[in-house]
């Protein structure tokens, strides 16, 4: 499946946040939102999820301008993670990421054992079956982000729509929820997530679409993208790109501020 | 430590076996409450019981004798005597209040899902307030003929209680501009609200002349549940219209704990299905109000036990209302036949309000605090 | 005075000088709030002889009014007060006179309540009506005319003076007693609850009003039963009556000179007090640490003001029974002109309180319904409260959230 987004322009109603955005994602790629605040990565998002129309121009999954999909439809191929999310009431994770299977049970159907096996799959693929019995206000913020990226899975989509999942999450947790991300493109999914941190695109080797304010956004590898210049110009702040070899010989690539 | 959930803060696996203890409680309650006679002041004597039991039991066989029809009431006082005609009656008070009773609990428990707040009860947002306001309304149009108007009654509580909450809602939204919804802001504006009917309630109770009925009617009575067929009929019509929608819906109502963005990405539109969990979450009650009084506590505090109980899915929660509230109902109306405060025993209302205060205060002290 | 009250002063000013400065530099431009001030005390007086003079029963034979009706009316009433002040002539006017006096009195004492309960919860919303405390009051008092003193008169203390002279202390006062023990009861109640709620810290709005409402709606609950219980007994009998001017709020009761006497002495004192607190509340107002660490014994203070306020609301329920909204609504307004500083403020919410009072009484009174006054100020109060939730949130103010 191929998700591209084709010379749009984004807004709230008539007030245009961005424009001229075109990119392509294909599953078992990991696509990241960069840009300083405001910049409209939400807005991109509310519009690659059709909850905005489109101002101008198409977003297109495989080849189709999903403009007159329905919710339902649009479901099976993409599922969203909103930045945090806290129900109300504490319900058990198994029955959070069982949630995911609500697009193809319906409004008035209930989940038959294909649906349970689902979960209990979303729930092996994110590592989180210890936790199946816990309820979901007292776990940690990474295992929650953990448990709605499941919760996502069990919607068995083919992209994933992740809005800055390691927001507020602390280091370690942070490196977790990253690498299982990246652990998804390699079981045949597609990310596109927002992220502040420019090192993310490094560890995950994404592909970057760099959102400016005034200027026009560059897509292109992590390693072409998220340079020095190209950072200066969206922040407004002097970064370096520093590359190094770890113990094990691997080339990896970090951002590092000078103050 | 909340019920249900073990040292570790896992919930324990027998929502089933609850649930069995459950029915067998309600099933045990529900024949006790029949065995108190409706024109006693609680038990007389233990043979007092049996003889009700008896008699119940006894309807019963009558209508098998009778080939299956079930008598008329006047057929069965004309056969059978006055006795028989009081556990019928009887039967079918207990009946109604346990029907109110889960429709209370099940709106209380859709209310605090679209809002998202364990706190926006029916009761808090200003939908009982309204319901009372008809009631005011129709007792200074009618009198006391009220007690006798189901259909009407219906429609100026269901009217009142949809305007009130309209009426909130709206403030609410104005005073939060363009920032998110905040169900404080419904709270503070549904008990300003409140306080002023009441205000205006009390000014009536004491001007009018038929001050008896209006009494009565504000605080229900325990003789006040009408057993005339049309308000039987009426019940059970809304009863099936509000809860199988919710007992089809009850795994997909899930989807409201979630917002709108999060919902509408899982192929789900909630707006609808909030529209419709409101207009009926309404209906349900009215039809609990005005069938039993001023019992609307009963929707705040139930979905917290059941909550408790069963966890917080949405498919063990409509079992769970439904069963609890029927059963906090009938005890509350119990307890009201069984204290001697006045030849019709005590208000139901204030049973309620003063049964279910501790297990509030317990609930907002205790430790989870997901109401903010 | 010691060197460290002389410190601990000097902190006060210095912390006022800085809380307030932006507010005292734009203020002073204007040099607004002592003039404020003096406006409103100079309308007081003048809507108190308004009050007086207007004719105040233009719903009797009202299809016979017109223009030279009121004239006369108003003529008439002049004519007939200073005939009354100057001893020539005995009417009703001699005990209007002290009557509006009472009205001013109590509305100030209600607002002033309003302003010290804002102030020493920290919360927009604290209020007599809103924390259920007014409710816990006429539950108190109910309970005396039920279980303790089974014979008693529309309003205990009044008749107590003036009829039942051979009767110990505690049959006048009693129901006085039990006001304030019901008041005291649900502040008690409502802090405790809220403070489990908020667990440490500052009491969270939500706290409060939650167990206001749910105390509140208790002892509503719990009059309802007793109010039920006296239609079906004895619905014309006196305890029906005393429960209904402590329900609906009325200055039907309180009309002497004597009465003037009684009301006015613990009110006075009591803002006397108050006034005595102002630059401690102006600090407590902005932060229990920051009055803290300046050497001010926070919770003595607070337990003080919250403390006179109740007991103030509590004189205020014996005699003239509940008068919600008054003391919620007045400080918002008050402070809307003269600004947050409680120097200016307590005066300022005071003259504001009597003013409105004064002219929702005379209202009342016009149109027949002064029995019902507790009634009609919440009708008001209510509606204009909705304005001022609308108002502070839009503006972004009052995070009372």
């Amino acid at each position: 499946m191929k998700l591209e987004i084709r010379n749009a322009a984004c807004g709230y109603g008539k007030v245009k946040v961005l424009e001229n955005i075109s990119f392509g994602v294909s599953t078992g790629e990991i696509c990241c939102l960069l840009g300083p605040n405001g910049v409209g990565k939400t807005t991109l998002f509310k519009t690659l999820l059709k909850l905005l129309p489109p101002l101008a121009g198409e977003v297109r999954i495989d080849g189709q301008n999903i403009a007159r999909w329905t919710a339902r439809k649009l479901a099976r191929y993409t599922a969203y993670v909103s930045q945090f999310h806290v129900p109300p009431f504490p319900y058990i994770v198994e029955d959070v990421v069982l949630l995911g299977r609500l697009n193809s049970v319906g409004y008035f159907g209930q989940p038959k054992q294909h649906d349970y096996d689902i979960r209990d799959k979303a729930l092996a693929d994110m590592g989180i079956e210890h936790l199946r019995r816990r309820v979901y206000t007292d776990i940690s913020g990474g295992e929650r982000q953990l448990v709605m990226i499941a919760r996502a899975l069990a919607q068995e989509p083919q992209m994933l729509v992740l809005d800055e999942p390691t927001a507020s999450l602390d280091y370690g947790n942070m490196v977790r929820v990253i690498s299982q991300v990246k652990a998804l493109t390699t079981k045949g999914y597609g990310v596109i997530m927002t992220t502040h941190s420019p090192d993310q695109t490094f560890m995950t080797d994404a592909k970057v679409v760099l959102l400016m304010k005034n200027a026009p956004a560059i897509c292109g590898g992590a390693a072409d993208v998220v340079t020095k210049k190209n950072l200066k110009d969206a922040y407004g702040v002097d970064v370096n790109v520093v590359e190094f070899a770890d113990a094990n010989g691997r080339i990896a690539r970090v951002c590092a501020p000078t103050l | 430590m909340p019920i249900g959930l073990d040292a570790a803060g896992v919930p324990r696996n027998n929502h089933k076996r609850y649930m069995r203890l459950l029915l067998g409680g309600v099933l045990l309650l529900f024949a006790l409450s029949l065995c108190i006679r409706i024109a006693s002041r609680g038990f007389q004597s233990p043979a007092d019981v049996f003889k009700s039991l008896w008699l119940w039991a006894d309807i019963h066989i009558s209508r098998l004798t009778h080939g299956g029809a079930w008598l008329n009431r006047s057929a069965l006082m004309a056969e059978r005597g006055v006795g028989y005609y009081e556990a019928y009656g009887r039967l079918l008070i207990s009946g109604v209040t346990f029907v109110c009773g889960m429709l209370l609990a099940l709106a209380g428990s859709i209310f605090q899902s679209v809002f998202r707040n364990p706190m926006a009860a029916p009761s808090m947002l200003g939908v009982g307030t309204g319901i009372q306001a008809g009631l005011i309304v129709m007792a200074l149009t009618y009198g006391e003929a009220t007690l006798y108007m189901p259909l009407e009654k219906y429609t100026y509580c269901y009217a009142f209680a949809l305007t009130m909450l309209a009426l909130v809602m709206g403030v609410a939204k104005l005073s939060s501009g363009k920032r998110k919804f905040s169900v404080f802001d419904l709270l503070i504006v549904a008990a300003i609200v409140s306080q002023i009917i009441g205000g205006v309630t009390s000014y009536f109770v004491y001007g009018m002349d038929n001050s008896f009925a209006l009494v009565l009617q504000n605080l229900s009575n325990v003789l006040n549940v009408n057993t005339e067929p049309v308000s039987i009929a009426m019940l059970a019509a809304v009863t099936a219209l509000t809860v199988i929608p919710f007992f089809l819906m009850r795994f997909s109502f899930n989807a409201v704990c979630f917002d709108s963005d999060e919902s509408n990405s899982m192929g789900l539109n909630t707006r609808v299905v909030k529209f419709i969990s409101l207009v009926l979450g309404s209906l349900m009650m009215t039809a609990g109000m005005v069938h039993c009084g001023a019992v609307g506590m009963v929707s705040l505090i139930v979905p917290f036990i059941s909550r408790g109980l069963f966890g917080a899915e949405s498919r063990g929660l409509f079992w769970g209302n439904l069963l609890i509230g029927g059963l906090v109902l009938l005890l509350c109306r119990d307890i009201a036949f069984f204290v001697p405060f006045s030849v019709d025993g005590m208000p139901i209302g204030t049973v309620v309000d003063l049964v279910t205060l501790p297990v509030f205060v317990a609930v907002i002290t205790g430790r989870r605090r997901t109401w903010e | 005075m010691s060197a460290l009250d002389a410190k601990i002063k000097f902190n006060i000013e210095a912390a006022e000088h800085e809380l307030f400065r932006d507010e005292n530099i734009r203020r002073k431009r204007r040099d607004s709030r002592a003039r404020t001030l003096t406006i409103l005390a100079v309308t007081g007086v003048v809507v108190y002889f308004i009050c007086l003079f207007l004719p105040d029963n233009i719903t009797v034979n009202a299809w016979q009014h017109n223009l030279a009706w009121y004239f006369e009316m108003t003529q008439k009433n002049i004519s007939v007060f200073f005939n009354t002040l100057a001893g020539r002539e005995v009417s009703s006017t001699r005990w209007h006179i002290s009557q509006y006096i009472i009205v001013a009195l109590v509305g100030a004492a209600l607002s002033v309540n309003g302003a010290v309960y804002q102030g020493a919860f920290r919360n927009a919303l604290a209020s007599p009506t809103t924390l259920g405390v007014q409710t816990g009051g006429v539950l108190g008092g109910t309970i005396y005319v039920l279980f303790v003193y089974r014979e008693p008169e529309m309003n205990a203390i009044t008749y107590a003076l003036e009829e039942a002279r051979n009767r110990s202390l505690f049959e006048r006062f009693g129901q006085a007693f039990f006001i304030m023990a019901g008041c005291f009861l649900m502040v008690a109640f409502v802090l405790f609850v809220a403070r489990r709620m908020s667990g440490g810290g500052r009491l969270s709005s939500i706290g409060l009003i939650l167990s206001g409402l749910v105390f509140g709606g208790a002892a509503g609950s719990a009059l309802g039963l007793i109010q039920y219980y006296l239609l079906m007994n004895d619905p014309e009998g006196s305890r029906t009556y005393a429960l209904r001017y402590m329900m609906m709020g009325t200055f039907d009761y309180v009309f002497t000179p004597l009465h003037l006497l009684l009301i006015g002495a613990p009110i006075v004192v009591c803002i006397a007090i108050v006034m005595l607190l102002r630059r401690k509340l102006n600090l407590l107002a902005f932060g229990e640490d920051e009055a803290r660490t300046m050497g001010i014994n926070v919770d003595v203070i607070r337990r003080i003001a919250i403390g006179v306020s109740t007991v103030l609301t509590a004189v205020i329920i014996s005699f003239c029974g509940m008068i919600g909204f008054i003391g919620f609504m007045v400080p918002h307004v008050a402070r809307r002109m003269v600004g947050p500083d409680f120097n200016y403020l307590i005066p300022g919410s005071a003259l504001l309180g009597a003013l409105i009072m004064m002219v929702v009484f005379h209202v009342g009174r016009a149109f027949g319904l002064a029995s019902t006054i507790g009634l009609m100020t919440s009708l008001v109060g209510g509606s204009i409260f909705m304005v001022i939730l609308v108002y502070y949130r839009r503006r972004g103010h009052a995070d009372w959230a």
